[in-house]
């Protein structure tokens, strides 16, 4: 498929979907008012259903997936490794920590930027071992990821422990399965310039990712400085993916399956399936939202869950396929 | 056209090489030869700009190679690194492809001269026919040729191949030795890391002999290669001939004679 058939296509379901998404909620709005609003009019009521809960929505659904869905392509690229997403690095577990430590103590209550800002330091938090014994291979760093991450999930876990109720229990699930239930504008003033920040910091290194296709030092000999290159992505995954969880808490699996999903779409070269990646992510995402939505259940699901249920099948058609380019 | 001066590499705590003077010129292929662990991929990493030595330096022409832009150092010194296999099924073309790095500015596409730099480059190593190949779906043989005609495509006036000849049948050996001799004849300085003392005493202007990090012998491959060196550095006696005109060398046994032993 051609690089402006792909994007085109990406970009129209991701405006589609975003238009379907304003459609949604327990208020029912014809589609008459919804348009008329979009269009400058509209009631009073209407408008504020669809600009002040509906909007920041679906914008949130849109940036954030773009977002996992950037950060996994990079981190494959750069790690030369086809599990690797933002987990994996323990950026999303570090942020849902800070987030949740925010919570836990209440310091979240003091203002509506403390959850964010603590998700955000959690992530960056989780940078610095990562540079610290980040002198070595992608491997070294997938490890040292690991291990982060799994510290991380313990603090979560510790803190699912000790929850003083079932309430606190109930939201800390919440910054682990993540959700965009009852976003306003805040939140998305808190995550798209992270997000912005982020994307930008990877969307610079497609290059340098080709070039690593041949290892450290061939990348090298083309002029790639590596260290650098690891730090913008490290940075670009840590703020935007910490602007991300602080908004919708820890949305797994994005950053996993959307590079694979649009890969075979492209000449399979780690720039070439950056861009596509982060409108792919929004897509998926944005879907995933409305499925969330369309399934009737007392409580809302969970944003995680329909992102596996709808995510898993498709990932595992598309590994079929492609048995034997793994070998 | 690349020398290095008096380079010195420690590497976890050992010293890889210890006071190493090379020099290539424009037009001329040495074959870099030692035993395992003598230094000479260090030796080829230094040489291409991609290891730092802890002592010593690289000169480029007229500049030092620290003093270049990563970019710079890129399009005047092509490596070709040891027995790489490309991380992502990419096809023959685009692999090709990214030699042109260095000289793309921030942003810009692959342009006329760049198309024809990585088709002329497909053709000289004989994987015009592979354009359309994935290359992790090639055999070991074909691989290394799209490899080479990877650092082909930087087309800088000086080439690094460390080890061009590991996983290749005959045939495909002297395919890229003659490759390696036609690129010197057109001006090239090419360095090749070898462990094949027949073709490179066939196709080298001249040998240097690696042996715990040092220089041991650096000259005509008739003059090196001798019975003496073979036994004190590689531990064997070898079996010399001349065949068209070139020297022969086959391996017979190990002998007693290695002054040292590597680790």
């Amino acid at each position: 498929m051609s690089r402006p058939l792909l994007l085109g296509l990406l970009a129209a379901a991701a405006v589609v979907l975003a238009a379907a998404s304003l459609t949604l909620g327990p208020a029912p709005l014809g589609l008459a008012r919804i348009a008329a609003v979009l269009g400058g009019g509209g009631d009073r009521v209407a408008r504020i259903i669809v600009l002040e809960l509906r909007l920041p929505r679906a914008i949130l659904g849109l940036a954030v997936g773009a977002m996992l869905g950037a950060s996994g392509a990079a981190l494959q690229g750069y790690l030369r490794n086809p599990l690797a997403e933002p987990g994996v690095l323990g950026a999303s577990p570090a942020a849902a920590l800070g987030a949740v430590i925010a919570l836990f103590f209440g310091f979240a209550a003091a203002h509506p930027w403390t959850l964010p800002a603590f998700a955000i330091a959690g992530a960056v938090a989780a940078l610095v071992p990562l540079l610290l014994l980040a002198g070595g291979s992608p491997l070294g760093l997938v490890l040292a990821g690991v291990a982060v991450s799994a510290l991380a999930g313990a603090g979560v876990a510790l803190a699912l422990n000790l929850a003083p109720n079932p309430f606190a229990l109930a939201e800390i699930a919440t910054w682990l399965m993540g959700s965009l239930e009852d976003r306003s504008f805040t939140d998305v003033a808190i995550a798209l310039p992270c997000i912005a920040a982020g994307l930008a910091l990877l969307l610079w290194d497609g290059r340098a990712l080709d070039a690593l296709t041949l290892g450290d030092d061939g990348a090298r000999s083309l002029g790639v400085d590596v260290a650098r290159v690891r730090l913008r992505l490290l940075a670009g995954t840590a703020i935007g993916v910490g602007g991300a969880v602080a908004v919708a808490g820890a949305i797994g699996f994005v950053g996993l399956i959307v590079p694979h999903l649009v890969r075979p779409l492209t000449d399979r070269s780690p720039s070439s399936v950056l861009l596509p990646s982060a409108l792919g992510g929004a897509v998926l995402l944005i879907a995933a939202d409305i499925g969330v939505r369309l399934v009737p259940s007392a409580t809302e699901l969970r944003l995680g869950v329909v992102m596996a249920f709808l995510g898993v099948p498709v990932f595992l058609l598309v590994l079929r396929r492609a048995r034997g380019v793994w070998s | 056209m690349i020398r290095a001066r008096g380079v010195g590499v420690d590497l976890g705590g050992r010293r890889v090489l210890d006071a190493v003077d090379v020099a290539v010129a424009a037009g001329e292929l040495v074959a870099v030869l030692g035993p395992n662990g003598a230094g000479k991929s260090t030796l080829a990493r230094v040489l291409a700009g991609v290891l730092v030595p802890g002592a010593g330096e690289v000169v480029v022409g007229e500049a030092a190679i620290g003093s270049l832009t990563p970019a710079e150092r890129a399009r005047r010194v092509a490596y070709l690194p040891q027995g790489g296999s490309p991380a992502w099924p990419l096809t023959v073309a685009r692999l090709v492809g990214l030699g042109r790095l260095p000289h793309l500015a921030p942003f810009s596409r692959i342009g006329p001269g760049d198309a024809a730099a990585i088709h002329a480059a497909m053709a000289r190593a004989d994987v015009l026919a592979l354009r359309d190949r994935t290359v992790t779906e090639l055999s070991g043989g074909e691989r290394a040729r799209v490899l080479l005609a990877r650092a082909l495509a930087v087309q800088a006036p000086v080439l690094i191949a460390d080890e061009p000849l590991a996983a290749l049948d005959p045939g495909h050996a002297l395919g890229v030795m003659t490759l390696l001799r036609t690129e010197a004849a057109r001006g090239v300085a090419v360095v090749a890391v070898l462990h094949e003392l027949t073709m490179a005493a066939r196709f080298a202007d001249r040998v240097v002999l690696l042996d715990c990090g040092r220089v041991v012998a650096d000259g005509r491959p008739g003059t090196v290669l001798d019975a003496a060196r073979l036994a004190a550095v590689y531990g064997i006696a070898a079996w010399h001939a001349v065949a068209d005109g070139a020297p022969l060398l086959v391996p017979l046994r190990q002998v007693a004679g290695r002054a040292t032993e590597t680790p």
